[in-house]
């Protein structure tokens, strides 16, 4: 099949799963209020698919005061544009920050695009300050009394065998960084802070 | 040329909230969307912290609604059950 062009029978959503999976419409609604059929195909370079997470790799609940890494293994499946986006617990809405865009990516607007590393894999921080030697664009910021909850997307999903954050399949990639050095505050931003 | 000038400025100061780098007042977030620390409910108080619940919460509520799901599976196939208990004992 051409990577580019959708299948002649159209859009083929997952089968069904009876009751398996009866909370699943609940689950969802909490934090969001549409859906379209590129959520739910499997169409390598055309689907969109969506990685969240509330809890990091030890299952306990992500803490706004904590500072968490995640490392994307080389070569990051999509033909469009990977990111990361944070959302308040309490509004579901994109985390509120003096960063004002939550958000990593390959995209560089409207914040820098994330570096990857020599090796080729990417690592992204978040939490309350940028640690030290990590670029702007792979720091998300996060408030010290806000929970959040994090979505991976990819869009134009490339193939369903490419790795997968974290190593081995359905691993939680979200890893504790205990005790980061802040990056001490530009002369720019010292300059805008003055002011 | 003083009235441009002044229309430059203002243009300026309010192009400045637009810089990424600039701290900006939050919005509050209204209570009535949110997630309280504590709830009371029919299962007891439950615990939340920044709108993620604690172990003992999310035990809970999974309880209640595993609680839930068996209650409708005995609900909504007790019928069929019945009928089929209605032909096994025609059969005798």
């Amino acid at each position: 099949m051409d990577c580019n062009s959708l299948p002649p029978e159209g859009v083929k959503p997952f089968p069904p799963t009876g009751y398996r999976q009866l909370d699943a419409r609940t689950d969802f609604f909490y934090g969001v209020t549409g859906i379209t059929p590129a959520m739910a195909m499997r169409v390598p370079g055309i689907g969109s698919t969506y990685l969240w997470t509330m809890v990091d790799a030890n299952k306990q609940p992500i803490d706004g005061a904590k500072t968490y890494k995640v490392t994307l293994p080389k070569d990051i499946p999509q033909a469009n544009f990977w990111s990361f986006t944070l959302y308040d617990n309490m509004s579901r809405s994109m985390l509120d920050t003096p960063q004002r865009f939550p958000r990593a990516g390959s995209q560089s607007f409207p914040s820098p695009a994330a570096e990857a590393n020599a090796d080729g894999t990417t690592a992204v921080y978040f939490g309350p300050t940028q640690p030290a030697n990590v670029k702007r664009g792979n720091w998300i910021q996060t408030m010290p009394d806000k929970g959040w909850f994090v979505i991976f997307r990819l869009y134009g999903r490339l193939s369903r065998s490419s790795p997968r954050p974290g190593g081995q399949a359905r691993s939680n990639p979200f890893c504790e960084v205990a005790n980061t050095t802040p990056r001490s505050a530009s002369r720019f931003e010292e300059a805008l802070q003055a002011n | 040329m003083q009235q441009f000038t002044k229309l430059v400025i203002a243009a300026f100061v309010c192009a400045i909230p637009a810089l990424p780098q600039m701290a900006v007042a939050q919005a509050p977030i209204p209570p009535s969307i949110s997630t309280p620390d504590k709830v009371e409910s029919r299962l007891g108080p439950l615990e939340f912290k920044d709108g993620a619940p604690n172990g003992a919460t999310a035990a809970k509520v999974y309880d209640h609604v595993d609680y839930t799901h068996a209650y409708n599976a005995f609900v909504n196939t007790m019928q069929g059950v019945s009928v089929a208990a209605i032909h096994k004992g025609n059969r005798r």
